[in-house]
């Protein structure tokens, strides 16, 4: 019987609608990885966009939630750990590896010179209830520039299961990616998509 | 000898690097059966996630076949085959987490394919469309219909060898209870959003 009634209870705090932005406690969040994904796009010959997502990831939230200008993030990405699922759809006998070209290709990511992707946030503004713009520094092939990303907060509940809070984003946006230093004008478009769906859970 | 290498260069500048957006491309583009190109395809579905966030995943396994006639729109014919077992997570720490998705919530484990056959496609503008057809997953059969728009064709594609290519992508929603997709009620949100890349070349 009380585990029953547990489970109803489980079941209702889960049901109920989700807190205003302000109630989320202010303080440190890290990215829930198992439900979080970092992905990009870039459009392929003129054909069609192709994604490819980065697996193993960190990003550290500083949130704030009477003022979320105040709000800082920092991101460290493998660029070892892209996937493009490639493995799964090759052709019978081929046996290109596509993952490791993209992740060490001097060409690509060049992992075996810059083995890691960074990003820091230097501004947020509110845009509306629940939106915003992120400013930062992002940092690959040994490149630093500003990207500005819009970002969505979507929801936030205290996760019984773990007695931790949780904040979820979206942040959308695009990059030229020939001011990072990749050659223009190959198989795919300088001007690359970049979708990140992100957990936090308080720290 | 030069005669050749003139002969060849010409067929080369015919070939196209990346494809053409407009809707004269669309139109000139051959009738008649196309095939997808699985590495240049993607498949993804998000569902909302605690309403925190979007839960992302992909199949890396998947088929189609398009029968499109440029000057006769509304008689093209679309299926599609989707491995259920291919479902991708990329989850961190469960390795079994994608076979437990695919074989018991996606029905792998019952039913080997989720399928798609088109019964009415319609133009809304010069290059974007609405396909609706019938999926099959976990042995139910419900409607669904795909927001198409054209991105690019190529008469001759140098990637492909010379073959006609043409690249679209394509957005969809469906309710996943209508599928019999219950479990996890509390955790995801009834809707599901398809996203879909592809790139086809005429067979």
């Amino acid at each position: 019987m009380r585990s029953i009634l547990a489970a109803l209870a489980a079941t209702a705090l889960f049901a109920a609608p989700a807190l205003a932005q302000t109630e989320a406690p202010a303080g440190q969040y890290v990215v829930d990885r198992t439900h979080a994904t970092v992905m990009w796009k870039g459009l392929h010959q003129g054909l069609a966009w192709y994604p490819a997502r980065f697996t193993n990831f960190d990003i550290q939230l500083t949130f704030d939630p009477a003022d979320v200008t105040k709000s800082k993030v920092t991101a460290t990405i493998d660029p070892k750990s892209i996937e493009t699922d490639f493995a799964r759809t090759r052709a019978a006998g081929n046996t290109t590896d596509f993952n490791a070209e993209l992740a060490t290709g001097e060409r690509f990511f060049n992992a075996g010179k810059f083995p890691q992707i960074t990003f820091a946030s230097t501004a947020v503004t509110k845009t509306g209830a629940n939106t915003g713009k992120m400013t930062g520094n992002l940092t690959f092939l040994g490149v630093t520039k500003p990207v500005t990303l819009d970002v969505t907060y979507i929801g936030n509940r205290n996760d019984p299961r773990v007695k931790k809070h949780k904040i979820g984003f979206q942040a959308l946006g695009t990059i030229n990616k020939t001011q990072w230093g990749m050659a223009p004008g190959g198989p795919i478009a300088d001007n690359v998509q970049i979708e990140i769906h992100a957990e936090f859970v308080q720290k | 000898m030069r005669l050749l290498l003139l002969l060849t260069t010409l067929v080369l500048a015919a070939c196209a690097l990346s494809a053409d957006p407009t809707p004269e491309a669309l139109r000139s583009l051959p009738a008649g059966a196309w095939q997808l190109e699985k590495p240049h395809a993607s498949l993804t579905f998000r569902v909302k996630h605690l309403g925190l966030s979007y839960y992302t995943a992909r199949f890396a396994d998947f088929d189609a076949t398009l029968d499109f006639d440029p000057a006769n729109p509304a008689a093209a014919k679309l299926t599609a085959i989707v491995n259920p077992m291919s479902v991708r997570t990329d989850h961190p720490t469960d390795a079994g987490w994608d076979a437990q998705l695919g074989g018991s919530l996606l029905g792998g484990n019952q039913f080997p394919q989720i399928t798609f056959e088109s019964t009415r496609v319609e133009t809304t503008g010069e290059t974007t469309g609405r396909v609706t057809g019938n999926l099959t997953l976990r042995g139910v059969t419900a409607p669904v219909t795909l927001d198409i728009t054209y991105n690019g064709g190529m008469d001759r594609a140098v990637l492909y060898q010379g073959r006609a290519a043409v690249g679209f992508s394509a957005k969809g929603k469906l309710s996943r209870s209508a599928f019999g997709l219950t479990q996890y009620a509390s955790f995801v949100g009834e809707e599901v959003e398809i996203l879909i890349e592809a790139e086809f070349t005429k067979r």
